[in-house]
């Protein structure tokens, strides 16, 4: 049987403010504001197994500490006037926990059906802080913790420097001790930049970036889509979601990229663009490439929501991979400088040229996911056999469908496996046939492999 | 601040911003290129991000990534970039 209780995490004399919210938060906030009742699919959830099991009283203490250490944590975002945004820390409060008790062997499941309580709801931000706790407690001691946060508190980089963070208070370290040793950007720090001249005119120049690579980039990618009645006849289409998982590729990213002088990030979204030329009958190829904007060691530790768009517009990606990887590594580099700026402005900028007929088609997005302190390899034993004895143990599977996103024809996440790198694709069956998404996945595999070949070879 | 000051200062950035990959030794074994010694995307970030905060200097940002391979073409870019600086 489960018993349900709550509990209090109570804090006070934390660090607080007020100020205008980050540009961060600000596209985060308008999305998940638009979304209404379907915005608790961009909730983030975290189901978390303790081993060994904890007393619930050590476990709440843990996320009291965790809550002083970010400020994110207990952030609420207030709508000022027509176009504001007002970020409040508080810095006393309190967090319900829900605690829910039940036999051991069924606390998976009753993990899972308490993360849905919590995460399968809205946030409402002006009012309640953005983090939500749950515990899972067997004879007296917490065997699962279960948290659910919007993503106004913390984007996936964020939450796994919060999830790093609380296994260190787990081992003994304070939130004092943690930020001497590793400062971390809070979002009233980031905001006070991005509102200073530096950062408007960062701004500013991220937004000219963007309308002109956009006004120059191709109207259509995709000149023979694979159904495109589909967008009229069948608007509930779902999108078919695919992985692919490569040894071969993880081998041979690296080997390419140091080869050729360039980070493996740029061959991957450079072998991305010439297959997508190749396949797509457009010479120029435009992505809409997520950035982490965590470049200095500061930003890196922070757990908020700082990840933006970058366009990345490469010209002639068909004609040559090797040329298409080099020009990958400067155009980005110009892309991610763009990376930070104020969406709402943007997206007024851009809803402009698109009423004119003048933007180019930017439905295709790429994620590379990865932490580069995390690699395939740190936790098993490097591949001894060849690249091309390594292809055979590639695997493709269709995990899910989603629902249709808006301006999203295809959107490609980098991800690293144990072992293993993995592509995962979702596409609009207007655009592509899972055919055709095949194609393009293994198309982007064998370009790398071919390309790490052919230099060992040489 | 006068162009040896300014040079030694984007230096001490660089190696800096390479957290700990980078020496002084090593870039002036390299006539310092910092292409020469690995200096990564993230490092040419970081040092920009150093250079605009630190300098108080708005590189052009639509300057590409090879005019950031010397510590002498940084300069260069610093001391271009220095008519809009912030006040």
């Amino acid at each position: 049987m489960t018993t349900v209780e709550e509990r209090t995490i109570r804090l006070d004399s934390a660090r607080a403010g007020t100020g205008p919210a980050t540009w961060g938060q600000r596209a985060i906030w308008g999305v998940v504001t638009r979304l209404g009742d379907d915005a608790p699919r961009y909730n983030l959830r975290l189901d978390l197994p303790l081993t060994p099991p904890r007393p619930a009283s050590r476990v709440l203490a843990d996320l009291t500490e965790l809550l002083r250490m970010h400020d994110s944590l207990r952030t609420r975002l207030l709508p000022h006037g027509e176009d504001g945004l007002e970020q409040v820390v508080d810095g006393t409060g309190e967090l319900p926990a829900r605690v829910r008790t039940c036999a051991a062997a069924e606390a998976p499941a009753v993990g899972e059906a308490l993360m849905e309580e919590l995460a399968g709801r809205p946030f409402d931000h002006a009012r309640e802080w953005p983090f939500r706790v749950g515990l899972v407690e067997c004879e007296g001691l917490v065997h699962r913790l279960v948290l659910a946060a919007s993503h106004t508190a913390m984007d996936l980089w964020g939450e796994g420097r919060m999830l790093r963070d609380l296994e260190l208070i787990e081992a003994g370290e304070s939130a004092e001790s943690l930020l001497a040793a590793r400062p971390a950007l809070q979002p009233l720090q980031a905001a006070a930049v991005q509102s200073s001249p530096l950062g408007r005119r960062r701004d500013e120049a991220a937004r000219q970036h963007w309308c002109e690579r956009l006004t120059a980039g191709p109207r259509r990618i995709f000149l023979d889509p694979a159904a495109p009645e589909l967008a009229a006849t069948d608007p509930g289409r779902l999108f078919p979601n695919a992985l692919l998982r490569s040894p071969a590729l993880a081998v041979a990213v690296e080997r390419v990229a140091a080869e050729l002088g360039v980070s493996d990030a740029a061959v991957l979204l450079g072998a991305a663009s010439h297959q997508l030329a190749r396949m797509s009958g457009s010479s120029d190829v435009l992505f809409q490439v997520v950035v982490s904007n965590r470049f200095q060691p500061a930003a890196s530790e922070s757990v908020s929501t700082m990840a933006q768009e970058a366009v990345f517009l490469l010209r002639d990606a068909d004609k040559d991979f090797e040329d298409a990887v080099r020009r990958t590594r400067s155009v980005s580099f110009t892309a991610f400088r763009h990376a930070g700026y104020d969406k709402w402005a943007l997206d007024r900028e851009v809803a402009r040229l698109v009423e004119r007929g003048e933007a180019a088609d930017h439905s295709c997005w790429w994620n590379d996911t990865r932490d580069p302190g995390i690699g395939p390899f740190d936790t098993v034993e490097r591949p001894r056999s060849a690249l091309g004895e390594l292809t055979g143990r590639t695997e493709l599977s269709w995990p899910t469908e989603f629902l249709p996103r808006a301006n999203v024809s295809v959107a490609v996440d980098v991800l690293t496996a144990p072992g293993a790198l993995e592509l995962c694709m979702t596409a609009d069956p207007a655009v592509l046939t899972r055919d055709g998404m095949e194609r393009f996945l293994r198309g982007v595999e064998g370009l790398i492999v071919a390309e790490a070949v052919a230099r060992e070879d040489a | 601040m006068d162009s040896s000051a300014l040079r030694s200062k984007i230096l001490d950035l660089a190696i800096a911003a390479g957290d700990g990959s980078v020496t002084a030794d090593e870039l002036a074994a390299t006539g310092y290129s910092l292409r020469d010694v690995g200096y990564t995307s993230l490092s040419y970030m970081r040092l920009i991000d150093s250079i605009e905060n630190e300098v108080g200097v708005y590189l052009d940002p639509e300057a590409a990534i090879e005019h950031y391979e010397t510590i002498d073409s940084v300069t260069a870019l610093v001391v271009a970039g220095g008519a809009v600086a912030d006040a």
